[in-house]
């Protein structure tokens, strides 16, 4: 008897871990090559794998940057989700700009970029520092069109962002 | 400490001015070498095109030397702009919205 095979039993999500490691300045780009590996392997290729990428080295960017130079990155696998754990330990005050700001204006598009390139962002700021984690949807990656997270939302008009709190 | 290698460039000296033909993928490790590099060559020519046809990977932080380079330019009465975005670069530069901004035409 395996009646779980045609109705899986709802409790627990299947969690597999797939990546974990801390980073400094030096390693940024050693990790998001690891970081592409896992993502290809997980499933997640083409334009859909490179957004989530690139989302994720955004955040790791950022930590490395404005959050204490150095953090700790997760990557996991629950159901066919893929969830990207980014944290600091960044002491830093004040706003996080996720807003796009003006073509002339030089900098502040790296959270703005991950929001928009991953298919969640959620931002949380505690005690050690600010934890960023993206999602990227392993079976939506699947869908017979391919289409990528970037051109999903260029084809929403005004999907902008809404952790904006202008 | 591998990062460093990740890009390379080369410079081309043409009528109109000079271009820098990247090659590689670019991040925040490399940003301010980027920035080196382009301010020097905007310094010694008219006008100094970007060619990024060899270029894998750019993030937010190449786009911030890319905008502040054509400030530079700007500032100093000469032209700038980045030529031959391919793949995902050009997907990148397009989606922040500043390939247009970018393009030599309105350098």
């Amino acid at each position: 008897m395996a009646p779980h095979l045609s109705h899986p039993a709802p409790g627990p999500a299947l969690c597999v871990a797939l990546m974990s490691q801390d980073f400094s300045a030096a390693t940024v780009t050693t990790l998001r090559h690891r970081l592409a590996a896992a993502v290809a392997a997980a499933g997640l290729t083409g334009d859909a794998g490179y957004d989530f990428v690139l989302a994720v080295h955004e955040l790791v960017t950022n930590a490395v940057r404005h959050g204490g130079g150095h953090g700790h990155l997760d990557l996991r696998r629950q159901d066919d989700v893929l969830i990207c754990e980014v944290s600091d330990r960044g002491a830093a005050a004040g706003s996080l700009p996720v807003r796009l700001p003006a073509v002339d204006v030089a900098g502040g598009r790296g959270l703005w970029l991950a929001h928009q390139l991953a298919e969640g962002l959620i931002l949380t700021r505690g005690l050690p520092g600010l934890t960023a984690t993206v999602t990227a949807c392993l079976s939506r990656a699947e869908a017979p069109d391919g289409t990528p997270a970037i051109a999903r939302r260029q084809a929403e008009p005004d999907r902008t962002v809404e952790e904006d709190e202008q | 400490m591998t990062d460093q290698l990740s890009w390379q460039h080369r410079i081309r000296t043409e009528p109109d001015g000079i271009v820098v033909v990247l090659d590689g993928e670019i991040d925040v490790n490399g940003a301010a070498a980027l920035l080196s590099l382009l301010d020097a060559t905007i310094d010694s020519a008219q006008q100094v095109l970007v060619d990024l046809h060899a270029v894998q990977f750019i993030d937010s932080t190449v786009i911030s030397v890319l905008i502040t380079a054509r400030h530079i330019a700007t500032g100093a009465g000469k032209r700038f702009g980045v030529v031959n975005p391919t793949g995902n670069v050009a997907r990148t530069l397009r989606v922040t919205g500043v390939l247009d901004a970018l393009s030599p035409s309105r350098a």
